[in-house]
């Protein structure tokens, strides 16, 4: 019986007309195509991680986000246990002057740069970040924009761009700072007059290139993006480069470290320069992979790392400071090592509705790696979504020395 | 012998000429000149059943011999909103979530067997060099045995988005008929067959694009285009800066 089905079958793969085939289907395709066309979005997800040193937890997220004609915003309600907050990400005015010239005006999520793990250009990032993520596009969506004014004027093949986002001090306790439930968080988006200046060309047929220049309380940063396109590949680079210094000493200062836990590491100013590098290719099979280097001149190196795990284990009273020092960096989504390489690889539709991802951050100077696996499943509008997180390392390393070795995320999300 | 050779050179340039003017006319009939607007509704197949689903507004702009391209996302919700940007060989993706672009290949897929590639206006007279292989008597969509130019085109350059393409056109009335891709090792990628033709602005067009998986034939993707209308589309919306300001309304 079973021998005689596969003969069937087989039978009918190599005998049906392949237009005779889809004629019936098209008589199975019924379905209603009233739409919403609006730009009205919602969704509500449920989070639970489970880790295995610290406490699992379970978190209810819901985003709720539109772009009208003359404004936008995006907000989002978090509740986690008997806590729960509001965060508006997003909320601003825009007008057109006319056709090629544009104004906003409020809270906006402003976001540059060509590489996919880590964008040195993306000047916005610090302070803005919800949750931490070890997804590119996860760490652009958790995020608050600055409040910020942008004109933008869009030519045949270039585009200008001015960006002011002023420094506003509130009282931390209110409703702009991080008054609970409710607070716009100002004191976190907005600790630094910023300007930025843009002009992006996209006039040659393979190439898209891009300048910026980019003032806050470091100094001027300059900044550039270009990317190539070779039929199935995307290369790209983009780098930043301004004079500072290194990233510990900067963020060891903002906490007001003591003098002698400073004195182990540079505290001189120099010209650092950050660089990402790398090449997205979408194979014949559909699979989509991205290799990437990341340069980071004032990230850690060998020594600053073993400085940084003595310290560690031998002081009770630096320890603490240089903890909050690292949450602080990666709070920042900046890179903590001099040298990064990053990879992912994507397959949609592996199986019907399934999407497969793989990601790792590898610091390839002590060989340690972050590595993730996902897969989302959708059935009509709900999405279930696994991902396992492996902190792969000898214990004094930047990946082994996470608190956890192992996390588990399971979501499930509903799209209104 | 010179004489022979101007012959032959003439006629080899009579022929190229008449591959053309058929890719060019053919060309005409599936995309519509200046601007124009149309509503695609993908379906993805495996063995026939349907296995998942796809809205789509397109909005294109004719420009020099080639066309802009925008499409925003309708359905299925969990993508609704996002936004793929042609503009010569480059293409980007607008995530409203993450309100983020992203530079990406024309091959990347959209749904089952179609790429962005295969939404976009293309103009195969441009991107391609053509030699007319011959006529052949094929089956078109509405099953009707049909005298058709049999075309082989090679991309005149790396960034278009197939390589290599075998391509019907009826002899009679130049509307395309068959499409096989091929990789530039002349692997058999997909199959397009154009069918469900419709009087839509005062032409006769495909309304229905048929891919089929160059593998397995099992698995198949139906493009239906619908509410094809011209629209003065401004050509700011055709530029990458203007994704996250993009509003159809």
């Amino acid at each position: 019986m079973r021998l005689l089905g596969i003969v069937l079958l087989f039978l009918t793969v190599i005998q049906a007309d392949e237009l005779e085939m889809f004629d019936v289907v098209d008589t199975k395709n019924n379905e209603s195509r009233t739409l919403d066309s609006s730009d009205f979005n919602a969704r509500i997800k449920l989070s639970y991680l489970a880790q295995d040193e610290q406490t699992n937890n379970a978190v209810l997220f819901a985003d709720m986000s539109d772009h009208k004609k003359h404004y936008v915003y995006d907000l989002r309600l978090v509740v986690d246990g008997d806590a729960y907050d509001v965060y508006v990400k997003d909320l601003y005015y825009k007008t057109a002057l006319d056709t090629t010239y544009f104004v906003e005006l409020g809270r906006m999520n402003v976001k540059e740069g060509v590489a996919r793990g880590y964008n040195p250009t993306d000047y916005f990032r610090s302070g803005s970040a919800l949750t931490l993520s070890v997804d590119p596009k996860e760490r652009k969506d958790n995020r608050l924009g600055a409040v910020l004014v942008q004109g933008t004027y869009i030519a045949e093949d270039y585009t200008l761009k001015a960006l002011y986002a002023p420094k506003i001090s509130v009282d931390k306790s209110s409703i702009w700072g991080n008054k609970k439930h409710f607070g716009l968080k100002l004191h976190e988006t907005n600790t630094q007059e910023r300007v930025t200046l843009y002009a992006g060309y996209t006039g040659l047929d393979d190439w898209s290139l891009s300048a910026l220049v980019h003032h806050n309380d470091d100094g001027i940063h300059l900044g550039t993006n270009i990317s190539y396109i070779d039929e199935r590949a995307i290369w790209y680079m983009e780098a930043s480069v301004n004079k500072r210094a290194e990233q510990i000493t900067q963020v060891l200062e903002a906490l007001n470290a003591p003098s002698e836990l400073m004195a182990n590491f540079s505290t001189d100013t120099s010209y650092q320069t950050e660089l990402s590098l790398g090449l997205n290719y979408t194979f014949e099979n559909s699979v989509v992979g991205t290799f990437e280097y990341i340069y980071n001149s004032a990230g850690f190196d060998s020594h600053d790392w073993k400085t940084y795990f003595k310290l560690m284990q031998t002081s009770d009273k630096h320890a603490p400071v240089l903890g909050k020092a690292r949450g602080l960096i990666a709070n920042n989504a900046q890179q903590m090592s001099k040298h990064t390489l990053f990879a992912m690889v994507r397959k949609s539709d592996a199986l019907p509705n399934l999407d497969w991802v793989a990601m790792a951050w590898v610091n390839p100077v002590d060989r340690s790696t972050l590595l993730q696996v996902g897969t989302s499943y959708d059935y009509h509008d709900v999405l279930l979504s696994t991902d396992i997180r492996s902190y792969i390392g000898q214990r004094q390393s930047e990946y082994g020395s996470m608190p956890n070795d192992f996390e588990a995320l399971l979501s499930v999300a509903y799209f209104f | 012998m010179k004489l022979l050779t101007t012959i032959l050179l003439s006629s080899t340039l009579a022929f190229s000429l008449n591959v053309q003017e058929i890719v060019q006319k053919s060309d005409a009939i599936r995309n519509v000149g200046g601007s124009m607007y149309e509503r695609g509704y993908i379906v993805e197949y495996k063995n026939a059943r349907k296995v998942d689903s796809m809205t789509i507004d397109i909005y294109a702009k004719a420009y020099g011999n080639g066309f802009k391209t925008l499409v925003k996302i309708l359905s299925p919700k969990k993508d609704k909103g996002k936004l793929i940007l042609r503009s010569g060989n480059k293409m980007w993706l607008y995530d409203p979530n993450s309100k983020a672009t992203a530079q990406m290949s024309p091959q990347q897929r959209l749904m089952g067997q179609s790429s962005s590639a295969d939404v976009m206006s293309a103009n195969f007279a441009k991107d391609y060099r053509l030699t007319l292989v011959g006529v052949e008597r094929i089956k078109n969509g509405a099953k009707q045995m049909r005298d058709a130019y049999k075309v082989a085109m090679r991309a005149k350059s790396t960034s278009v988005s197939y390589p290599i393409v075998e391509y019907w056109v009826d002899k009679e009335n130049f509307r395309p008929i068959l499409a096989k891709f091929y990789t530039s090792t002349k692997k058999l990628l997909k199959k397009s067959y154009y069918r469900k033709y419709k009087n839509v602005l005062g032409t006769m067009r495909p309304t229905q694009v048929l891919i089929i998986d160059g593998v397995d034939t099992r698995k198949a993707t139906k493009l239906d285009f619908s509410h094809m209308k011209q629209a003065n589309l401004p050509a700011t919306w055709f530029k990458k800066s203007y994704l996250p300001k993009f509003q159809s309304d």
